[in-house]
């Protein structure tokens, strides 16, 4: 068992990060569904729910508050280049680690490395697709600012 | 059991995936069922809901 631990050890990093994404979408849905309940009373007297009430309801629920599918936001726009060189580095890091061969986990540094770098490109798409497509989203947001979906 | 584990770790990755994107897509559901219960709650009302609130209702919160 310990054997094991000692080979595998690095895989609490990555089933973290999922276990963290699930409690993160848990808080979210809990912030919103709040946010749902509050603006039940406001309707029930008549008013208008405050802006700010009404911005809580555009995080989807699975926004790891890094502005992870935040496409809609400027806030990805702005940050989106910052994760890319993060990860970047990261790959960059990995791959020596693998070179090295340290801690004698040449492998499993290789596939890290391989997330890591498939990470920074993704983003890299993403950000260069929301930046593309940007103008296509003000345009739209715009529009329904002006004449709002119905239901 | 240990040997099992050794050949198929890898296996944890798209396992994690497949339960995190099944929770979330859990979520994301039950929040679209209570936004669609609040706009009824509007619509008893006679009020307008809000346009945030219909966005979210037909999946377009992203």
């Amino acid at each position: 068992m310990e054997d094991l631990f000692r080979s595998y050890w690095w895989l609490l990093f990555p089933l973290s990060w999922f276990i963290i994404g699930g409690w993160n979408s848990w808080l979210n849905y809990r912030r919103s569904r709040d946010a749902m309940d509050l603006m039940r009373q406001y309707a029930a007297q008549g008013k208008e729910p405050p802006p700010d009430l009404m911005r809580t309801l555009s995080y989807p629920v699975d926004d790891d508050g890094w502005g992870r599918r935040r496409y809609r936001h400027y806030g990805y726009r702005r940050s989106w280049p910052a994760r890319v060189a993060m990860f970047s580095i990261l790959a960059v890091g990995f791959y020596w680690a693998a070179s090295e061969n340290l801690y004698g986990a040449e492998d499993a540094f290789k596939i890290v490395t391989f997330v890591m770098g498939a990470i920074a490109v993704a983003t890299l798409v993403g950000g260069l697709v929301a930046r593309l497509g940007g103008r296509d989203l003000d345009r739209e947001l715009d529009r329904d600012r002006r004449d709002p979906p119905s239901p | 059991m240990e040997e099992l584990f050794r050949d198929y770790w890898w296996l944890l990755f798209p396992l994690s995936w497949m339960v995190y994107a099944g929770w979330t897509g859990f979520l994301h559901e039950r929040r679209r069922a209570e936004a669609f219960k609040l706009i009824r709650t509007y619509r008893e009302k006679g009020q307008e809901p809000p346009a945030e609130l219909a966005r979210m209702a037909l999946g377009r919160e992203c």
